[in-house]
């Protein structure tokens, strides 16, 4: 399964989901938005080494954390040298080795932001419920619907928790109609926040958290989505 | 049977080779260059539709005449490509779109303009340099990112460390100013929790004496440095050599 996770520009909460969405399916997170490049890689090839043909795809993923990790390339030089295209192949390599994939996509309608969509069988488009992380999210989500790659769910972070324990509310059904697809949310959590900046899951961190129980379900949904009934 | 007509111009040390092919009926034609490399028509970076190392295959057609470009190093020669027809009209299935016909191949606004989606129908069998040439590159501009230098050893791995700067420079700066960082930081602290955290950036208190003489042969090094950059910036700036006559003797 090749997952693309699509979405706004900074803020969304793009990579957060990328991430957790990657511990809980056990896919390995190809970095392709500079989202984890805080977290720990190591020595070793990375995305722009791949994307170059410096190195094979299986060789630029790092196995050591709790997330199997490809990062994303860091220099200018690398991101000049790096052949887009190439992009493809490296993921379903991946995928063909490991199972899972999952792309975290960065925002706008560059071929950074096409080719992950186009080499994924589904995307996620994460939002918050803003006007303009929406409209973002709208724009992502005409990409896929282009390229043919169908939506597999909708992820609204930052929610306010009491919005999140309660039933779907009108809010998360226009978004939903808007976007075209179920939604998910994820509560404005502290805990998300800070095991994120330790480069740890949630799911790993906070187990009995809200957040953690939607990424748990998250997972659930996705896999129902695409694996059918 | 299509015709090839051509005319070649030579400009500062590049041969731009222009091509004009006319047919009665559509057909499938293979144009190689006796001109060797090819520099095809790029879009992004990408090679247009139907160009490769050798030339360019693609259909023409009998309403107008079909017009492709490219550029080489080598000198112009007469006749500067050779024209084969490869089959005759294709039949329904045969992808008549521009891009395969050739006709845009000229003309076609170079410059970078916003990128815009394919059509549905065009996206339904994009390959991955389709997507590159319609949505445009995301590479930083050529300006943003220095030559690499000829002196320079390849990496035996071939592979750059993990956020490592390229630039032999830049790395040794980097790691005088994170060890400077974690003195500063001891140095700053006025709380025993800030000093705990202090010195277990050092990793180990034992360190701190030998890291304040390391920094001090830093201080030597970096004014040496320091000096010899002045000078040589003095001299870049006093550099006064008249290009254009350079250019009328050579």
């Amino acid at each position: 399964m090749i997952l693309a996770v699509t979405g706004g520009k900074g803020g969304v909460g793009k990579s957060t989901v990328a991430y957790n969405l990657g511990a809980t399916l056990d896919a390995v997170v190809v970095d392709g938005d500079l989202g984890m490049a805080d977290l720990p890689a190591g020595r070793g090839p990375d995305l722009h080494d791949v994307l170059a043909g410096r190195a094979a795809p299986l060789e630029a993923v790092r196995e050591h954390g709790p997330v199997a990790l490809l990062p994303c390339g860091r220099s200018l030089a690398g991101a000049r040298a790096a052949d887009p295209t190439r992009l493809v192949e490296a993921v379903r390599t991946v995928a063909a080795q490991y199972g899972q994939v999952i792309i975290d996509t960065p925002a706008g309608l560059r071929c950074d932001a096409g080719l992950p969509v186009l080499a994924a069988e589904a995307c996620v488009v994460v939002t918050r419920p803003t006007r303009v992380a929406i409209s973002d999210g709208l724009r992502a989500r005409e990409l896929a619907r282009i390229l043919d790659t169908p939506l597999a769910r909708v992820v609204v972070n930052g929610v306010e928790r009491a919005r999140v324990e309660g039933p779907p509310d009108d809010r998360t059904d226009r978004i939903a109609s808007a976007l075209g697809g179920p939604v998910t949310r994820i509560p404005e959590s502290p805990v998300l926040a800070a095991a994120q900046r330790r480069g740890r899951p949630v799911g790993e961190t906070a187990p009995e958290s809200l957040a953690a129980q939607q990424f748990d379900a998250l997972g659930r949904d996705i896999r129902r989505t695409l694996t059918g009934p | 049977m299509a015709t090839l007509d051509w005319h070649c111009r030579h400009r500062a040390g590049v041969t731009f080779v222009e091509l004009v092919v006319t047919t009665a009926v559509t057909e499938r034609i293979r144009i190689e260059s006796e001109l060797t490399p090819v520099w095809p028509p790029r879009r992004e970076g990408v090679p247009l539709e139907g160009w490769d190392e050798r030339g360019y295959e693609g259909i023409v057609s009998p309403e107008g005449r079909t017009l492709l470009g490219y550029a080489t190093p080598a000198d112009p020669a007469d006749p500067p490509a050779s024209l084969t027809t490869l089959s005759p009209a294709p039949t329904d299935a045969e992808d008549l779109t521009p891009e395969a016909t050739g006709r845009e191949n000229l003309g076609r606004e170079t410059a970078h303009s916003s990128p815009e989606l394919p059509s549905p129908d065009a996206a339904r069998s994009l390959a991955p340099a389709d997507l590159v040439r319609t949505l445009g590159r995301a590479a930083p501009p050529r300006d943003a990112v220095p030559a690499p230098r000829p002196s320079d050893p390849p990496d035996p791995a071939g592979i750059p460390a993990d956020g490592a700067a390229t630039d032999p420079v830049e790395a040794w700066l980097d790691t005088v100013e994170s060890q400077l960082e974690t003195v500063e930081k001891l140095g700053a602290a006025t709380t025993t929790a800030g000093v705990r955290a202090g010195v277990a950036d050092l990793e180990n208190a034992r360190v701190l004496p030998e890291r304040l003489r390391s920094l001090e042969r830093e201080l030597d090094t970096l004014a040496r440095v320091h000096r010899r950059s002045k000078r040589l910036r003095d001299r870049i700036e006093a550099v006064d050599v008249p290009l254009c006559t350079f250019e009328r003797t050579t």
